[in-house]
């Protein structure tokens, strides 16, 4: 009896998953951005945290500004792409005076034209805080992985393990940023309960500090991260929610932003109206 | 061994596929917060926070590093009726600061200063000076070395010859909000040049030169206004220069 309970206390992996299958996980963990197959109307709520650190003065010292900006969303996910995305957004804290970046905001999960995401403000408001981006081609794309396509690393290591704790495969992947020899990493972790096909977890995490920008105009980002969390909902795994953040510095100024969506109801599309007679 | 009735129920149940979800799904929620960047910058990912990729990295206070490049101008008059003179110049600033909360907020502060007179005066002054600027709360302290090469010829004859000075400055700011007053004394001694006598100090002395400074700061959102007045007792009799520094203040 006590032979069978410590067995059971150490499961290991269920019989058929292989977690030498390397490039099986590394597919299965690439996916796990999709989003959901099939088409859905998703929506949920939306906040946004931006804070400034401002430099220290012979008469100040150094300090922090945060708002906080909260609001609901709305859109459509087909096959992985964002056919629609709107979204309302009003300051939840913080001080009026302080600066709203109007960067628009993207879903992390699916890929999404630039030119969909649409800010829904009141008719006072519309000319200073609607910012709608034209363009991009159609098919639209995923930022985290458009970035990490942009890193395109010549070597990156990957293991996957098993974890009791959490019933779990790890799928766990460093990507160095640059072919330096000792480059920094960006790591990925990416978690299958029961060691399933369908990815639950996505953690990414940046190296500390990446440069960029002209001689003119450096741009230091810090701790660039993303976290999405799905939920299983019978036989579909549903986003249910994400968040993306950032420290940046720029032009002696230092910013952090984090936004984050909560998706709260999945709806599957009405099936199109058959053509009338 | 027969199996259960209740168990064999489930898992039958637990094999049967879920029938496609036709209506609106409330999707469930964990109550796990999810880490942030804003969080890790500052050295804390939060007390229920696990993900696995962000315990790989490295976590710590953010310390950032800034340069800066200021225009300069003060109104200096030697008291007593012997000239004044305006004095331009460009001063290049470094700081060190963390960006968040910390239980002893440590700065350096390093600046380097040129200014010249324009009108009624000749000579040049060069400033060094670099201090350590710890916050207890809005209490703020600054402590360090400063090093000064100066000259100065005044219309009306009082002259300050060619030196190199080696001092401290010690300041006590207070952060009341909108309004943040600041004193300082810096004294400083002769390491090269004609020795120097304070000619008719004001204010106590101490070593060669001693330079007595008050300030105020005011938050003008969004620029923060900088007031400065200076006394300095050199050996061209006490000196006063008034000056005003602008920050901008970007949130």
């Amino acid at each position: 009896m006590l032979l069978a309970l410590a067995a059971l206390a150490h499961a290991g992996p269920p019989p058929g998953v292989d977690l030498d299958d390397l490039d099986r996980w590394e597919t299965l963990a690439g996916r796990a951005l999709d989003g959901p197959a099939g088409c859905w109307d998703l929506e949920g709520d939306v906040a946004l945290r931006q804070t400034g650190f401002a430099a220290p003065s012979l008469f100040r010292r150094a300090d922090r500004a945060e708002s906080t900006f909260g609001g609901t969303f709305h859109g459509r996910l087909d096959g992985g792409r964002w056919t629609s995305f709107e979204y309302t957004l009003a300051r939840t804290s913080g001080s009026e005076d302080s600066t709203e970046l109007e960067a628009p905001l993207w879903p992390m999960v699916g890929r999404i034209d630039p030119s969909v995401p649409h800010r829904i403000v009141p008719d006072e408001e519309a000319p200073s805080s609607s910012l709608r981006v034209e363009g991009g081609s159609g098919e639209g794309m995923n930022l985290l992985r458009h970035t990490l396509d942009l890193i395109d690393p010549a070597t990156s290591t990957a293991t996957a393990e098993w974890r009791d704790s959490e019933a779990s495969v790890r799928v766990l992947q460093d990507v160095p940023v640059d072919d330096a020899a000792n480059a920094d990493v960006l790591a990925v972790s990416t978690r299958f309960p029961g060691g399933g096909d369908q990815a639950t977890d996505v953690d990414v995490v940046f190296p500390r500090r990446m440069r960029g920008g002209t001689r003119l105009l450096r741009v230091t980002v810090y701790d660039a991260q993303f976290h999405l969390r799905a939920q299983r909902v019978g036989e579909r795994v549903l986003p249910a929610k994400e968040s993306v953040s950032l420290g940046l510095s720029v032009l002696g100024f230092t910013i952090g932003y984090e936004q984050a969506l909560t998706y709260r109801r999945a709806t599957p599309c009405a099936p199109a109206e058959p053509p009338g007679p | 061994m027969p199996i259960p009735a209740a168990l064999a129920f489930a898992l039958a149940a637990a094999a049967a596929p879920d029938p496609e979800p036709t209506g609106t799904i409330e999707i469930p929620q964990d109550d796990e917060p999810l880490p942030s960047a804003i969080d890790t910058m500052s050295g804390d990912p939060g007390d229920d926070v696990d993900p696995d990729a962000l315990l790989r990295l490295p976590r710590r206070t953010l310390v950032r590093s800034r340069f800066s490049v200021h225009p300069l101008a003060t109104w200096t008059s030697v008291l007593g009726g012997h000239g004044s003179a305006l004095w331009l110049g460009a001063g290049l600033g470094h700081q060190l600061f963390p960006v968040d909360e910390v239980p002893l907020h440590l700065g350096l502060d390093t600046r380097l200063e040129v200014t010249a007179p324009v009108g009624g005066a000749s000579g040049l002054r060069v400033d060094l000076r670099s201090a350590l600027c710890p916050w207890f709360g809005r209490l703020g302290l600054s402590l360090g070395p400063t090093l000064r090469v100066d000259r100065e010829i005044w219309a009306l004859g009082q002259e300050v010859p060619l030196g190199v000075l080696l001092g401290a400055e010690l300041g006590v700011v207070v952060d009341a909000g909108l309004v943040q007053p600041r004193l300082a004394v810096a004294p400083a001694g002769i390491v090269a040049g004609a020795p120097r006598d304070p000619r008719d100090p004001v204010l106590p002395t101490l070593l060669d030169q001693t330079t007595w400074r008050a300030g105020l700061g005011f938050d003008l959102h969004p620029l923060q206004v900088g007031l400065e007045a200076a006394l300095r007792e050199s050996s061209a009799g006490p000196t006063l220069e008034a000056g005003v520094a602008l920050h901008l203040l970007a949130f």
